[in-house]
């Protein structure tokens, strides 16, 4: 019960903390990504493709690092979709998001549903039993990939040039112009960041979904944006979040053991990390997110 | 359609600043004066660019072929046929009389949807909660018209306590917007899944479900199907949705066209502080904006689940798409009522083509085309917004006092341009002169020193003649012999010093020929630079002189015009 548990926690863990670091880049550097969903989805489905193509026996563990090193190239082509439209061509953001979020699983679902057959049934578990315990002992090489990954982040976001650059992207572009930085660049590389990010984190849940991959991430890109929300856009703020977050999600994953009964439903507990940070903006609506999020900059516009 | 995430984060920011000046005075977060001029400066898509979108649907049938070409690109890509998809198209909708009922029963509730964001867009917030409202309107309208019976009109009250419970939802959204300052998409994702899992609560109850995982039908009396529209398109999903749609069309249509409330509503997207000023209640008039922005979502809903569906179908884990399709036609439809209704046209079709599409290839095509198609007009919103094409060709199309302006800037840099030349060349020749004369004085020295050098030597070699005659009187000879010595040694001399003059006059002969060819050179030079700047300073005063004949007859012409304006 306990490791069952453990099992889904570190997965969870590890990929919402992958995730909403990559969203935490975008959203400090002025870009609102609700795309965060659409990229988990597209590093989910190249990593089960590239697996399926490089292993198709199942017998080399060891693959599944090499497509994890795939995974981020293909999460930042498809964040450049984002990037174009949103800093070149200065679309709404929520629409640009909603569309990538529309295409992806769309793409996904038609290249496995028409493509090479029906062969896209493994997904990496290597060592794990669907159903049983649902372990493997490749979840803390997950974990330590999003440890590393969080704490570079953490350094780069707080400590280096880039980052505080980035950060003042999102709360005052035009500042940041007349200083001589290159705004759209910064951009570029804040909704890149996440892109590779998502897209690793959409690649690292994918034990979660267990060989039953439907073109969609239940929603846990969605659940990256509300912890940056709930952890108010700061880095330790989400690693509070995505352990309140993973907790929820491992229990409602093995909801029928802690519940023989179900005398709540389990739609409940579900629900739950979508109230949260509603009632979290409630309470902390004196702090907020980066001042300039959401809105396109603009080179010719005076300010 | 208004980009309100910078106002809403913008009056966040503002309200919490002013939370914590004046902890005691109630104010409103976006009414104060300070949120307003933060937002002047914040450049946001007004009306006049959704006047200008109006003006340019060409875009949005640009976009469309775009969406449709590269969704047609990935399918060939994937090895089909593209043309099925497009054939397909049309076959769905068009091919019986079965499938133009499916036609309209699509549209039935695909065009409140549309219109449901094209309000929310025009009201400059972004109702991306349309999804979770139409569900839970859904679910509503499922539980009385599955569970009541024998009701007059059951299927208006369903409908109406559906609509009702979507329209609270979303003047949920809109009260957390003006209470808390929370951004409108935020909670609306937010409150997408929340309605998502309690749908998801309903298929879980063990008495509602079928085995295909969704809810058991509704009551037939409850059902918005009317006979006579089935016998009409007998087979097809058609319903009397259809009439509510138009009706909201026609509602929607005269509400921006004829009636304050539009008017005022529309005000709030296209400026807030002039609507505030004008006195628009902002507060009041947000929160409507929202109620009939849900009102519509959760009508669509209704429609959906209990008209097309009538049973609350099965779902994946993932939010369905059916909401985000009011995005898609509002975006079409550039943000007008009947703009919305050609957009709700063209969705219906991809729509209703979605079930014979899914029989030859994966129903997902639809989603990726209309993703794309998104994508394409928020590219084309650049367009219409920012012109850059408009732009460029408004350089060339220039007034008359703009092109005046202009050839007297042409007349002045030409001028600056003819002095800039005439200094750079008179400069050049006198380099270049400079130069010249130090290479002849060099060479002049270089002759002067051969001549020196062959003074030097015939000295030396006269020395030498001397010191060898001394040495012929000190070694005592004969008269004769000595004679004989002294006549060879003076040979000898002679014969070396006609040498040397001979060589070094060819070396003198050859600096006299240099120095004349470099005086020539010189010469040439200046006279070349001279010329070149004689023809150069020719070109351009005769540019001038026709800059300036061109300019006298723009002058006469606009004062001739001024002169009409005159009388």
């Amino acid at each position: 019960m306990f490791i069952s548990w453990l099992g889904v926690f570190i997965v969870a863990f590890s990929a919402y903390l992958l995730v909403s670091t990559g969203g935490l880049f975008s959203e400090k550097s002025g870009t609102v990504n609700i795309a965060l969903d659409g990229m988990m989805i597209m590093g989910a489905f190249t990593y089960g493709i590239v697996l399926t193509t490089l292993d198709s026996t199942g017998e080399n563990a060891g693959m599944q690092y090499v497509a994890l090193l795939i995974v981020p190239i293909v999460g930042v082509l498809f964040s450049l979709l984002l990037a174009v439209s949103t800093v070149n061509f200065m679309a709404d953001h929520i629409i640009a998001g909603t569309a990538l979020n529309l295409i992806a699983p769309a793409f996904a679902m038609l290249v496995l549903v028409m493509g090479t057959e029906q062969d896209f049934v493994r997904w990496g578990l290597y060592d794990v039993v669907p159903g049983t315990d649902n372990f493997s002992y490749h979840f803390f090489a997950f974990l330590a990939i999003a440890l590393v990954t969080f704490a570079i982040g953490y350094f780069v976001l707080n400590k280096t040039t880039f980052g505080l650059r980035l950060k003042a992207v999102g709360e005052n572009p035009n500042a940041l112009a007349a200083g001589g930085v290159d705004v759209n660049k910064l951009k570029y590389a804040g909704i890149m960041i996440s892109g590779a990010l998502a897209a690793l984190g959409g690649a690292i849940a994918m034990p979660i979904f267990a060989n039953n991959f439907l073109g969609n991430v239940r929603g846990m890109g969605y659940m990256a944006i509300a912890i940056i929300i709930m952890g108010q856009w700061t880095m330790l703020g989400i690693l509070g979040g995505t352990v309140l977050f993973s907790t929820l999600m491992a229990f409602t994953a093995n909801y029928v053991v802690f519940f023989p009964q179900e005398a709540i439903p389990k739609q409940i507990f579900e629900m739950l990390p979508f109230v949260l940070p509603i009632v979290t903006m409630m309470i902390f609506k004196s702090k907020q997110g980066p001042s300039a999020l959401g809105q396109p900059y603009n080179k010719e516009q005076r300010n | 359609m208004s980009l309100n995430l910078k106002h809403d984060f913008s009056v966040k920011y503002n309200s919490a600043k002013l939370n914590t000046q004046k902890k005691t005075a109630k104010m409103s977060h976006s009414s104060s004066i300070s949120v307003n001029n933060k937002m002047s400066k914040v450049r946001s898509i007004s009306s006049e660019d959704i006047n200008n979108a109006t003006k340019k649907p060409g875009y949005s049938l640009l976009s469309i072929v775009f969406g449709l070409l590269v969704g047609f690109v990935i399918l060939g890509i994937l090895g089909i046929n593209p043309l099925i998809f497009l054939t397909g198209l049309f076959k769905g909708s068009f091919s019986d009389v079965r499938s133009f009922g499916n036609f309209l029963a699509s549209l039935s509730w695909l065009l409140p949807l549309g219109l449901a964001m094209v309000v929310s867009f025009k009201s400059g917030f972004f109702n991306i909660g349309a999804t979770g409202q139409m569900m839970l309107s859904g679910i509503i309208g499922w539980l009385f018209a599955y569970s009541v019976s024998g009701v007059f009109l059951g299927w208006f009250w369903a409908m109406l306590l559906g609509v009702a419970a979507g329209t609270l939802l979303a003047v949920l959204i809109g009260w957390l917007k003006l209470k808390f300052g929370i951004n409108e998409v935020l909670s609306s994702i937010m409150f997408n899944w929340i309605v998502f899992f309690l749908y998801k609560l309903i298929l879980a109850q063990p008495q509602f479900s079928n085995e295909a995982g969704g809810t058991l039908p509704i009551l037939a009396e409850n059902s918005l199907r009317a006979d006579w529209l089935t016998d009409l398109f007998p087979g097809s999903t058609i319903n009397i949705g259809i009439f509510f749609a138009f009706l909201a069309l026609i509602f929607v249509w005269i509400m921006y066209r004829y009636m304050p409330f539009g008017y005022k509503t529309s005000l709030l997207g296209a400026n807030k502080d002039a609507a505030e000023y004008a006195g628009v209640r902002v507060e009041k008039r947000t929160l409507q904006t929202f109620a009939l922005s849900g009102a519509l979502a959760a009508l669509a809903g209704s429609i959906f689940y209990l008209g097309v569906k009538q049973a609350l179908p099965v779902v994946t884990d993932n939010l369905p798409t059916e909401g985000f399709q009011g995005i898609t036609i509002a975006l079409i439809g550039f943000n007008t009522p009947m703009g919305a209704f050609g957009g709700a046209l063209f969705m219906a079709m991809l729509v209703t083509s979605r079930t014979l599409i899914s029989a030859s290839m994966d129903g997902n095509i639809i989603d990726l085309v209309q993703g794309i198609i998104i994508i394409f007009i928020a590219l084309s919103q650049y367009f219409i917004i920012y012109d850059p094409i408009g732009k460029a060709r408004s350089k060339k199309m220039l007034s008359l006092p703009e092109k005046i302006r202009q050839k007297d800037d042409l007349i002045e840099n030409l001028e600056i341009k003819k002095t800039s030349i005439n200094k750079k060349s008179i400069s050049k020749q006198k380099h270049s002169y400079i130069a010249r004369q130090e290479n002849i004085f060099q060479l002049k020295m270089s002759k002067i020193n051969a001549n020196f050098f062959v003074i030097n030597e015939i000295d030396e070699l006269v020395r030498q003649k001397d010191i060898l005659i001394n040495n012929l009187k000190s070694q005592d000879l004969s008269s004769e012999a000595f004679k004989a010595k002294k006549e060879k040694i003076l040979e000898t001399t002679e014969l070396k010093i006609a040498k040397i003059v001979e060589n070094s006059q060819k070396d003198i002969l050859n600096y006299k020929e240099q120095i004349k060819t470099e005086k020539l050179t010189a010469k040439e030079e200046v006279q070349k630079l001279a010329n070149t700047r004689k023809e150069e300073n020719k070109k351009l005063t005769d540019q001038i002189f026709e800059l300036k004949i061109q300019l006298k007859e723009m002058v006469s012409k606009e004062k001739q015009i001024q002169k009409e304006g005159v009388k």
